[in-house]
């Protein structure tokens, strides 16, 4: 029974000891990555190299504080705008879509409009994951041993937040579009009375001449 | 010749009676080895895939799990007639919704500003 005991112990130390092992070694291998990362200082700022490490170093417990604060409220706008855009396609446009196929109305504009938006969407979802995994390595950074990486993975994350900021602007011009389709439409139905003028006779949708 | 299949018909017998005396125990040892290797399997697969960033059910996220917007959006008929009617009530559903993000801008560039981290 107590040879038993040993293997079964024997087993739970070993998987244990692994999975330290390959936790850590992933650690390392995520700040050597930087370490072999040249280091972009901007001069915009027009502090010196030495000065901003100096910052970086005095600051490093609140910098470290307010990058978990933003991870977290980025979460937090990456789950509520996520789930409200692809409501917007799937309970608003798509539908609406249907709505204008089903009355044999010409909707590739709209449909035009609708797969951009699904685009820009899809990549807003893969570029959060890109943004989220270089502010993981950031919060990972020594800052107070290791400033100039540190600086170097801000400039990093930074670049990747603002393709993300860009993405977001890119999917409310589509929502703007779409909107200005919706209103173009309407005026259509009140210069005819709300009766719609089918593009569509063939009973092809979407198929242009 | 001879001491080559003696050795191995040694050693079979030595992993039979292993695998005899400890059975149970070979048996509850596997289990948590599988056990574990699929825990770690689909940790790897759960931060991979993306699904960690909108899980604000973690330990940490107290704070911000209340804010989270549990709303669902009213959904629009696909079927019917288009006329101004059903048009404005489209517009009204997208208005409804477009006004909680019209004017917000996220993910802008000041949250990760030199001024804003600290560095400067």
């Amino acid at each position: 029974m107590q040879k038993t005991a040993f293997i079964i112990l024997g087993l739970v130390v070993s998987v244990f000891a692994g999975f330290l092992f390959f936790g850590s070694k992933n650690q390392v291998l995520a700040v050597d990555g930087d370490i072999n990362h040249s280091p972009q200082v901007s001069d915009d700022s027009g502090i010196s190299e030495d000065e901003r490490n100096q910052h970086i170093i005095q600051n490093c417990t609140a910098i470290k504080s307010k990058l978990e604060q933003l991870q977290q409220s980025d979460h937090l706008l990456r789950v509520n705008r996520g789930s409200l855009y692809e409501s917007f396609s799937s309970k608003l446009m798509s539908r609406f879509n249907g709505r204008l196929a089903y009355n044999n109305y010409d909707a590739s504009i709209f449909m035009g409009i609708t797969a951009n938006y699904d685009r820009q969407v899809a990549d807003f979802r893969s570029s959060f994951q890109d943004y989220d995994r270089n502010l993981k390595k950031l919060k990972q950074i020594d800052c107070r041993k290791k400033p100039t990486e540190f600086y170097s993975q801000l400039l990093i994350t930074r670049e990747a937040r603002k393709k993300l900021h860009s993405l977001e602007v890119g999917i409310r011009n589509d929502l703007v579009s779409y909107r200005q389709q919706t209103s173009a439409l309407m005026q259509e139905l009140k210069n005819n009375n709300s009766q719609i003028l089918p593009v569509i006779n063939s009973g092809i949708n979407g198929a242009e001449e | 010749m001879k001491k080559i299949q003696d050795s191995e018909i040694g050693q079979r017998e030595f992993f039979s009676n292993i695998k005899n005396e400890y059975k149970f125990g070979l048996l509850i040892g596997m289990t948590m080895v599988i056990a574990m290797v699929m825990i770690v399997v689909a940790m790897f697969l759960y931060d991979q895939s993306g699904a960690a960033q909108i899980d604000l059910s973690r330990p940490g996220y107290e704070r911000v799990r209340a804010e989270m917007d549990t709303r669902k959006i009213e959904e629009y008929n696909s079927t019917g007639p288009l006329d101004e009617a059903s048009v404005i009530d489209f517009k009204q559903l997208f208005d409804k919704e477009y006004e909680q993000i019209q004017d917000v801008d996220v993910f802008g560039g000041g949250p990760l500003s030199d001024q804003i981290i600290g560095v400067n």
